[in-house]
Order: C-alpha cells, then structure tokens, then sequence
C-alpha cells in the first residue's frame, strides 16, 4: 500500500472476521489541502503530530488512521511467530487491539488516542511508539497468557542481554560504529545501576515498567561525569528504546528462520535413534524380554517409593485421595480420563491430567529403576560406566515405560479400541493395580 | 517469548525462593552486578524447585553452592558446588533464544564440575526452563583473559531426563572433569541473609546454622563439642581470661563450610553491647578444621566492613583456630571471607565470602 495513504485510511474491525478498511474523507481533504506539496512521508508526520498538538482534530483522524495500520502490522507480526503454536488468529487478536471507530469527536476512547495522547515524538517514531503499546495491551496480553504465550516488554529484552550478546548485535548485525556502541555500553550501565537496582530492591514485582522520569534523572546524573555533552532523561529513554529495539528486530529474525533450524535438529535426532537401535540391546521389547523379572521387582520398588512421594506431598488428604483414585480408575478399571473428571467431580479431563502428571510420574519411575537395576543385577554395571551407554539404557526402560503408560492415554483417545500394548502385557498396570490395592 | 505450557520443563518460582534471590543479591557490595547475580541466583532456586517437585533417587545438595560474581553489568554470573549424589553441577543462564553459541562464565572453570545447567530466567514472570545441560569434560575453553567464553550449543543436551539418568546411576569414574583454570572472582556462599540480632531473640528457624547457647545448655554444648576436634568450651574460657566477657545473653551458632576441598567448621558468637552512648553490637568468629586437628597452614580469616578490611587472621603451622572479635554499631554489617593460600607460592587458591552478617533488632 502507498504510505501516504495510510493517513486517510482506517482499518477497523470487520463483524465477519478479520479487518476492512475505510478512507476517511476528512482526513484525505485535510491532508491534500494542507501539506499538497509535500513529497517527504516523514515530514508529513511530524506536521501532523504538531497540528494534533494544537488541537486539531483533522490531524488526529489522520495519526489514528496511521495507527491502524501500524496496530495491523504488529498484529499480524505476534500471529506469525506464535499463531501456530499457541493457537490463535489474527482475528482473535486484531479485536483487543483494533478498536478505532474513526468518529472524530466522541467519548469513546479507542487505543489510537491513547497511544497518541501519550506519544512523545523526541522519544521514538510514531510506528515505534504504536507497536510498543500494542504489544503492551493488558487485555490482549491476557489473551495471549491464557493460550500460553508470554509477551516479554522491551525493558525485559534489555535485562537479559549481556553486554557481549549487545556488542555482537549491534556490530555484526546493525554496523553500528565503534563509538556508537561504547556509548550504548554505557547507557546500558546506567540502566543497571539505576533501573535494575531499583527493581531488585523493589521485589521484581510483575512485568518491567518504563523508566519514571525520576529514575531517568538519576541516569543522566549518574552518566553526566562520563558522557560528553550532558545528556537529557528524554535522550537516554530514546536511546534504551533504540537498544532494546536492536535486540528485538534480531531476535524477530531468528523466530522467523527457525522452522528450517528445527527441521535440522529433529533430523539429528532422528538420526540418533537410528543410530541407537542398530547398537545392541534396545528395543523395549527386547529390553523386557532379557530382563523382565527384574524389570518386575524394580518397577515394584520404584512406583511404591514415587507414588508415596507424590501424595504425600499433595496438599490435604482429599487431593492425596483423589490422585489415588484417579490412578486406580485409569489403570485398574481402565476408565477414560474424560469418566474419571465426572466421577471425581472435576471439571474438565485435563484437570485428571494436571493431578495425575504422568509424564513425570514415568520419568520418576523410570529414574528410580534405574537405580535399582543398578544395585540388582550386575550384568547391567556396564551400563553405568559409560554416559552413552547408559543413555541408550535408560531410553529403553523409557520405551518399555511409555508403552504402558501411555496405552491408557491412548485408549481415552480412540475410545472404542483397546489398544494392543495395553491388552497384551502391561507390567505397569499390574503392579500399581497391586500396589493401589494393598491399602 | 515464553511458552507457559510447552512440553518442555517451565518451572513457576513460588515467592519465597524469589526473595531468597533478591535479598542475596541486594546484599551485592557491587551494584553493577546485582541484576546478572540475581537471574543466577534465580536459576539455582528454579532447578532447585524443578527437582523438589519430582521423586528422584538423587540426594541434593546446595548447602555450599556459591555464587560466582562478576566483575561488572552485563556479564553472566554463575553458580557451582552443587552436589548430586557424588556429581558437582554447575549452572549458568542463558537467553531463551541463543543461537549457535553459549557464553560460558569462565569463572566456572575455577573448581570444575562435572555438569553444566543451562537455564534460561524468565525474569518478568517469575519462571525459569532448561535450556541444555553440558559435560564439563566436553568443555575445552580457549584461555582468554575474558571473562567469558562462547562455546558451541551443539555441545549441550537439551533433554535434561539425560541428566537426571546420569547424576541417579552413572558411575562417578564414567565422567571426567575438565582442567581447572586458576581465575578466581569473588564468590559468595549462598545461605539467608543472617540479622545477628534475631538469633538473640531466637525468633528465627535456622537452616543453615545450628543454634546454641553457651550459657544454658553447657551439657548439651560439652555434648556435641565431643564430636568436635578439641573441646570448645575451653577455648571460650581461654577469651575470656584473655579479657573479652561474653555476657550470659549471647546466642551462638555453627555451620560447615567448604573451601578448597576442605571442610570447616564456623563458630558465631553474638551479642549486644549496652554499655555504649550508641547501641553496639559484637561478633566473635571462630574457625576450626573438621578433617584435622590443625588449621592447612595459609588458610585466611577475614572481616569487612563495606571495603574496609578490619581484620586479617591467617594459619600459621598448627594453629588450631582462628579468631576474629569485632565490635560496630548497629547499621554496620561485617563480611566475612575466607580465603586459602598456598604457603610456599603465596597465590591464592580459594576464596569465599559470606553474605554481609547485620544486626537489626527491629
């Protein structure tokens, strides 16, 4: 789209998904009556900004035009990196964000004023400014939390970098100059002693807030002996931003290359199983055939030590009662997950899943057998003389493990059927079922 | 960006392992290295809870992990002398989106471990996640006089079950250490933050100090003191006869301390002192060896406040204690360092330093 027209167009809401876009005459007339002979985009958005601070409600429109587009942009930015992952839409999120009903005079105060009320142009460009607080929306934030995604704020960008990490970024990614980034180091410094000792000494409470205009002042104070000229507190936000921006915009690019990275390493490890398998003894069917009586008496030893752990550090004997039933039902009534939430009065079956946690509880199992393996039978003691072998050692007892945990999980997916490894021979069920029915 | 529900381990930090964090951190003489010692600090609390929270075989221990300072903002600190079962662990943090290479804290290298956790701090959120574990052996750092080294990511393991199989059953001769490199940076050891004045009032549960009183429990202490090298009691009478009172009021209290792979024993006595116009308060400290009769010759006991060092004791040839008395007003904090030197190069070995002891009775 031509940049200029971004001035009189809004995108706003459409009742039927996604966004529409509407040209705004009012702004179009403003905009061709006022600056026709303008050719720098730039320049335009500074007169606009200054009309807007006189009041004008033409220029307004316009800049809330502007953000529209921005807030799209940065929308579409969040749905591409994690969309996929968290599960969400652009739908799901335009609708926090794009809320501009592009009326010019009206109570109604969408997220356009709000970033234009609090803009201040010797701090960051419009699009920068926008896209902050866009990303900073508490509701939509909320949104993004409950499908499981966490929005790091820029402060947090800068509080993880370390000053190698920065200097890398900036030179071999941004070109800074050698001086540019010395100066860099040291608002960073400043920024440490002044903001992230405060925050410290604050109790870290929550997510990291803008600098006050009190703790800038103390920056600057602290830079004056070091930097020269003096600098302003405006200059020092505006450089953190630049920073932090930096940081961000290279992070942005790897998320985007990613994909292809992660293709890579599951091809690595893919071929590491391959590898694994065609060494001796691994397949779990194997492993069980070899050593299923010890496989036995371990199993026995290691869920009798986990689940007496497990409950005894629930909280209060009902929950320690509920995870015991919910273990009984799963796997010696062979109930679905979904029959043991009604039974047990919890809400959803993933309320079954979070008491029951079983992809722990086998790691812990397996753990444990590990080490009893270890002490009981001395034809494994090669096994634990060699970090690679006991990692294929292990990954079998996981694998035998898996199968029978997870049969059950299995099965609540395909209802009907009873799957194989679960009819057949589990060892696992059998000795909780034994164990559950002891007491 | 932070999945809160990714397969991968993310471990929430409940809130008093967070302020555990903050006040050693905000304890730092040094505030430019407060923030990177507090997402360190964060780190060891967030596998700490990791671990609580599951059943392992695996014996835990973190009484005398140490943190590793650095030298300035914006380098990573680190932590070791984390035990598990036999293994020493190490850890370090991470960014959450490294790309090919890890700074690694060279710091580490000091007294090698045999594992290294790399966790990536979710600071804003309070949460931390894994992001590989390395092999000390795998390691070979470049010596550089950086204080940190990039090493390759494809040297660490991101699933971390490998680790917990390792530190549950491997064999402790399968795993090698890497070559100890002799940069020393202040380490601190750490323990909760001790307010002398609360142990007067016996207000507080100690975990890491075992607490007792001089005056009444005498059988009790000639008890435990049997298991000691040489009986306390008597070196108690020998300062006072020396000229010190330790009045019927002060609160004792002990713990062991590992430094260059031997364990001490640290003895604090405190109390206040009422006769002076501004209310004071006194520290006598005394060190003795666990493992032996007498001190290692070079070992160092010393006493700060902020810079200032106000007392420097060292082990001749077979002193059996060192001590310190120290008298300050109750807004002066002591720090406490002990430091090993060898005694026929003079270079120093090992140094640890305890959190700032304070005395804040309100």
């Amino acid at each position: 789209m031509n940049e200029l027209v971004k001035y009189w167009t809004l995108l706003r809401i459409n009742p039927a998904g996604g966004y529409q876009t509407e040209k705004l005459a009012i702004a179009q007339t403003y905009i061709a009556q006022t600056y026709p002979d303008l050719t720098e985009l730039h320049q335009l958005q500074q007169h606009l900004t200054r009309d807007y601070q006189n009041h004008s409600t033409e220029a307004e429109l316009c800049l809330r035009c502007f953000i529209s587009h921005c807030t799209l942009e940065e929308c579409s930015s969040i749905v591409r990196q994690f969309g996929e992952c968290y599960q969400f839409n652009q739908s799901d999120v335009l609708g926090y964000v794009l809320d501009d009903d592009g009326l010019a005079t009206s109570d109604y105060s969408p997220l356009s004023k709000k970033i234009l009320a609090s803009y201040n142009p010797a701090i960051a460009t419009l699009n920068t400014w926008a896209t902050r607080l866009v990303r900073q929306h508490p509701a939509l934030n909320q949104f993004l939390k409950q499908q499981g995604l966490f929005l790091k704020s820029d402060w947090a960008v800068l509080n993880s970098t370390t000053l190698k990490r920065l200097q890398q970024v900036l030179s071999k990614r941004f070109y800074w100059s050698t001086e540019a980034i010395q100066t860099a180091t040291l608002y960073l410094e400043s920024y440490h002693t002044v903001y992230l000792s405060d925050r410290i000494a604050e109790g870290s409470q929550g997510r990291c807030k803008e600098p006050t205009p009190e703790q800038l002042k103390r920056m600057a104070n602290y830079l004056q002996p070091k930097l020269n000229p003096i600098v302003s507190p405006n200059q020092i936000l505006n450089q953190l931003f630049a920073i932090a921006e930096c940081l961000r915009q290279h992070h942005l690019n790897r998320y985007q290359t990613e994909s292809i990275e992660d293709k890579t390493i599951q091809i690595k490890a893919e071929q590491k199983l391959v590898d694994s398998s065609s060494n001796g003894l691994d397949s779990s069917e194997e492993f069980l055939y070899h050593y299923r009586a010890q496989f036995r008496k371990c199993l026995n030893a290691a869920l009798e030590t986990v689940i007496q752990d497990y409950t005894s550090r629930l909280p209060g004997q009902t929950k320690a009662d509920q995870f015991r039933t919910a273990l009984r039902l799963l796997y010696c009534q062979k109930i679905t997950m979904t029959q043991i939430a009604e039974q047990l009065d919890l809400k959803r079956q993933d309320n079954v899943a979070r008491l029951l946690k079983l992809k722990t509880l086998r790691a812990d199992v397996g753990l444990h057998m590990l080490k009893g393996l270890k002490q009981d039978i001395s034809e494994t003691a090669q096994n634990f003389a060699d970090p690679e072998r006991l990692n294929r050692f292990a990954d079998a007892i996981d694998a035998a493990l898996h199968d029978q945990v997870d049969a059950l999980l299995e099965k609540d997916a395909q209802q009907s059927k009873t799957p194989k490894a679960y009819q057949k021979d589990n060892l696992f069920a059998e000795q909780l079922c034994a164990l559950l029915s002891r007491d | 960006m932070i999945p809160l529900d990714a397969a991968s381990t993310l471990v929430d930090l409940t809130p008093e392992r967070v302020n555990h964090a903050i006040a050693l951190s905000q304890a730092l003489i040094n505030p430019l290295s407060r923030w990177q010692s507090y997402l360190a600090l964060l780190a060891l609390e967030g596998f700490t809870q990791w671990l609580s929270d599951r059943s392992t075989p695996i014996q835990f221990d973190r009484s005398q992990a140490r943190l590793l300072e650095p030298s300035g903002f914006g380098i990573p600190a680190a932590i070791n002398s984390v035990y598990a079962n036999q293994f020493h662990i190490g850890f370090l943090v991470v960014e959450d989106d490294v790309e090919d290479e890890i700074e690694f804290p060279v710091s580490l290298m000091q007294n090698p471990a045999h594992f290294y956790v790399a966790v990536c701090v979710h600071e804003e959120s309070h949460q931390v996640s894994f992001h590989s574990f390395l092999r000390g052996a795998d390691l070979n750092l470049d010596s550089t006089l950086d204080e940190t080294s990039m090493i390759p990511v494809s040297l660490g393991e991101a699933n971390l079950e490998r680790l917990l199989w390792h530190l549950a059953s491997l064999e402790l001769s399968a795993m090698a250490l890497p070559k100890a490199s002799p940069m020393i940076s202040p380490q601190w050891l750490i323990q909760p933050l001790v307010n002398a004045a609360q142990w007067l009032q016996t207000q507080i549960d100690e975990l890491t100090w075992t607490l007792f009183s001089l005056e009444l429990t005498p059988a009790g202490m000639r008890s435990r003191a049997s298991a000691f090298n040489a009986d306390l009691t008597s070196v108690f009478t020998e300062i006072e006869r020396s000229g010190l009172h330790i009045p019927s009021t002060a609160q004792s209290g002990y713990r062991s301390i590992t430094l260059n792979h031997h364990t001490f024993r640290l003895y604090m006595t405190t109390w206040a002192v009422e006769e002076a116009s501004k209310p004071e308060w006194s520290l006598l400290i005394i060190l003795e060896s666990i493992q032996l009769s007498t001190l290692p010759t070079g070992t160092q006991l010393m006493v700060q406040e902020g810079d200032n060092v106000l007392i420097q004791e060292e082990a001749k040839l077979e002193s059996t204690y060192l001590i310190a008395q120290i008298i300050g007003t109750w807004d002066e904090k002591f720090t406490l360092t002990l430091r090993s030197i060898d005694p026929e190069t003079h270079v120093l070995i090992d140094s640890l330093s305890l959190p700032p002891i304070v005395f804040q009775p309100y």
